[in-house]
């Protein structure tokens, strides 16, 4: 019960004799609650920025603690961690993953290569930044971030996850 | 065996080499070891008769060097022998720049030049004869340009002017 | 540019019992971005071609638009896993050119800063090769664990974890900060019981050396024909290692044996780089003890660099192989050419004839036991 008295979920607790404790809870924070305690991203490393992500794995900085699991196979992953430099020979691949990728899905840009071309701007096949080809949710600065920098990322990513559906519906009340 | 005996061996049955030394005394040649330089068509006669008979049976790197303003390419062997690494020699071959230079293939004899070999053609242009597989190895086919020229204008792909895909669309809105 | 037909002229046609089956480019196993298309008969791979460049950076290209010193921020990132020796490579071909004068103090940091890293770098491949074969633990320990110990020493040396422009034209960039050299000395001595560990839960575990023993056997001639070098070329038998046969720096000064077995199959080549963090292990005792006083830096102009007109190769032994530089220098600023002789970009070549006659999973095996990083294939 410490999804409640914790107060993760903005809920109401009623106490029913007999049964125990119900808590009343909207559809749409239980989901978002859901969708960011488990964000699977896909095993996808490029360059040098892999080693760190790598690192963010393994037991020191533990990323397994936030619910995140690596997965092979874009089919099963929820989050692309674009972790090193984008080539102009690898850009199709990237596109190609981003799209196998079921929705609700993220994009993180870690690394200066991969949110503007980093130390190779001027180079004649490096992609200046991976957001000219897909959507990026969050940019982790850093040549290469730490691995709490990517464990920040993966926090502000929760926070955005958290406010999509408040989001969905302002938008809905705004366009009537 | 030191330099000069070195470079004996290999003038007995190759004429036309030559040690490379350069017109500017103040020109610094931090490479210790012998450098010849002979005509493109011997180089792979040269490379068998450094194999087979003088021990070098290590091709540590192949490469090519562009002097555009001499209007020629140079191509840098370097050999060594495994049992003594220490003695190096370093081969090279001019290639003048137009009209596609091409050189003899040494992939038959080590197999380390199969893939220097591609990459030389890859960022040079450079052809080799005789090649199993004469394609480019890091960049992909119908690359514009062999970038590594120093006269190479790179063509801007959708990649460099592209139109900014960069603001994230929440999920389920149009 | 994913498909194309490019290197179908090296395999005939596929018959109608083969498969072409396609690794990468983004696959758990390739250890990056490579692509691995292979052809098989049922399980036994009959054919393999490799499709490179996915993280082509032209390096190359690059160097001849920034200065001398600008330029070691990008052979870090080569090499990303022995970023040290990368730095030192560079720095010794440089100063070829301008014949300037080392400090012993400074030489003594590079064989200290350029050990530790082989070790880190090893530490990753046996954590790495353990989880290609299935053994998830080994890399807790060995990258979870003693890597993070070294990263720790790096860190507070010079600031960064993996790319770190330490090892600068001329010297090295800082001196070591109080109680340094005693902390490395007890990661020395933690080291050397780790291996045993390492030992008891990998090296010779059964189901490793199954996996690995007699598995993708490199001869010896094959090895030199493909200019194969570093730890992949003296587990075949050759016992070629630069910093006993062709000393650079002040490696002539400690006593050390270069690791070399002689079957060429998986497991000898894991066993050379865990042999060889001995080595480094009984290097790093030498050289912390002799570590002498003095200044960290040569006579080397702090900005505007200009070499004299010339050209210059250094090599030194890298953790994959021999890394080399070849710079030609007008006098100016920028280097008019500078080539990388990249290790895993020739050691990577003789995959394709290795992989003939394996099963499918003895080609994660093969892979993994070459220990390429695709930063220093593609440049």
């Amino acid at each position: 019960m410490g999804v409640i008295q914790d107060k993760v979920l903005p809920s109401t607790l009623y106490k029913v004799g007999g049964l125990g404790e119900i808590s009343m809870t909207t559809v749409d924070f239980f989901i978002d609650w859901a969708r960011k305690s488990s964000i699977w991203p896909l095993t996808f490393g490029l360059a040098c920025c892999a080693i760190e992500m790598m690192a963010a794995y393994a037991t020191r900085f533990d990323v397994n603690r936030l619910g995140v699991i690596p997965r092979p196979s874009p089919r099963q992953a929820d989050l692309m961690i674009i972790a090193g430099t984008v080539t102009k020979k690898m850009a199709p691949a990237i596109e190609k993953l981003y799209n196998q990728m079921p929705d609700p899905r993220f994009v993180i840009s870690m690394g200066a290569c991969s949110n503007c071309g980093g130390p190779y701007y001027d180079s004649y096949s490096v992609v200046k930044g991976v957001d000219r080809i897909i959507p990026v949710d969050v940019y982790i600065p850093g040549c290469p971030p730490r691995p709490e920098a990517l464990l920040n990322a993966i926090l502000a990513l929760q926070n955005k996850i958290d406010k999509i559906s408040a989001q969905k519906r302002a938008l809905a009340f705004k366009a009537g | 065996m030191d330099k000069v005996a070195l470079l004996q061996k290999i003038k007995e049955r190759f004429p036309d080499a030559a040690e490379v030394v350069s017109a500017d005394p103040k020109f610094v040649r931090a490479i210790d070891d012998l450098q010849v330089k002979v005509p493109g068509a011997q180089v792979k006669e040269l490379a068998g008769h450094l194999k087979q008979n003088l021990g070098f049976d290590f091709l540590n790197f192949l490469t090519a060097v562009d002097y555009v303003k001499e209007n020629r390419f140079e191509v840098v062997y370097h050999f060594l022998r495994s049992s003594q690494p220490a003695l190096q020699l370093v081969v090279k071959v001019d290639l003048p720049r137009d009209g596609g230079p091409t050189l003899p293939s040494l992939s038959g004899l080590f197999s380390a030049a199969d893939w220097q070999e591609r990459e030389t053609f890859d960022l040079f242009g450079i052809g080799f004869d005789g090649h199993p597989n004469p394609k480019r190895i890091l960049l992909w086919e119908g690359y514009p340009g062999w970038p590594l020229r120093k006269d190479y204008v790179h063509t801007a792909d959708k990649y460099d002017n592209g139109s900014e895909i960069g603001t994230p669309k929440l999920p389920g809105v149009k | 540019m994913l498909s194309g037909p490019s290197f179908e002229t090296k395999m005939e046609r596929v018959s109608e019992t083969e498969m072409l089956l396609n690794m990468g480019p983004q696959h758990p196993s390739t250890h990056g971005v490579l692509r691995v298309v292979l052809k098989l008969d049922g399980e036994v791979v009959t054919g393999a071609a490799m499709d490179l460049g996915y993280l082509h950076r032209g390096v190359e290209k690059l160097a001849e638009n920034r200065t001398y010193g600008q330029f070691t921020i990008l052979t870090d990132r080569d090499d990303y896993l022995c970023a040290m020796l990368n730095n030192w490579s560079y720095a010794l071909a440089v100063e070829k050119l301008l014949k300037v004068e080392i400090p012993q103090r400074a030489e003594y940091l590079r064989v200290i800063v350029g050990e530790l890293n082989r070790i880190a770098s090893h530490l990753l491949f046996i954590g790495t090769f353990g989880i290609d074969i299935g053994a998830f633990t080994p890399f807790l320990y060995a990258f979870g664990r003693e890597r993070e110990m070294i990263l720790d020493l790096f860190e507070q040396l010079c600031g960064a974890r993996i790319t770190y422009n330490y090892v600068r034209i001329g010297g090295v960039s800082n001196d070591v900060p109080d109680g340094w050299v005693e902390k490395a000395r007890k990661f020395v001595a933690h080291m050397r019981n780790c291996l045993k560990e390492y030992d008891d839960l990998l090296s010779y575990n059964p189901i490793f050396m199954d996996r690995t023993k007699g598995i993708g056997v490199l001869k010896k001639e094959m090895a030199i024909s493909y200019g194969v070098t570093g730890p992949n070329l003296r587990a075949s038998g050759v016992p070629m290692d630069l910093r006993k046969d062709a000393p650079y720096g002040i490696y002539s000064k400690f006593q050390f044996t270069a690791a070399v077995r002689q079957n060429g199959d998986c497991w000898d080549r894991y066993m050379v780089r865990r042999d060889e963090i001995a080595e480094s292990c009984s290097i790093l005792d030498q050289a912390l003890e002799g570590l002498v006083a003095g200044e960290i830096m040569g006579k080397v102009p702090k900005a505007n660099l200009r070499p004299p007109a010339g050209e210059s190769y250094a090599q030194l032994e890298g953790a994959r192989g021999v890394l080399g530089v070849y710079i030609v220098s007008d006098g100016g600023l920028s280097p008019y050419r500078l080539h990388l002789r990249a290790p895993s970009f020739i050691n990577l070549a003789m995959l394709q004839d290795m992989l003939k006659g394996w099963k499918v999973a003895d080609v994660v095996a093969i892979l993994g036991s070459i220990d390429i990083v695709l930063g220093e294939v593609d440049r």
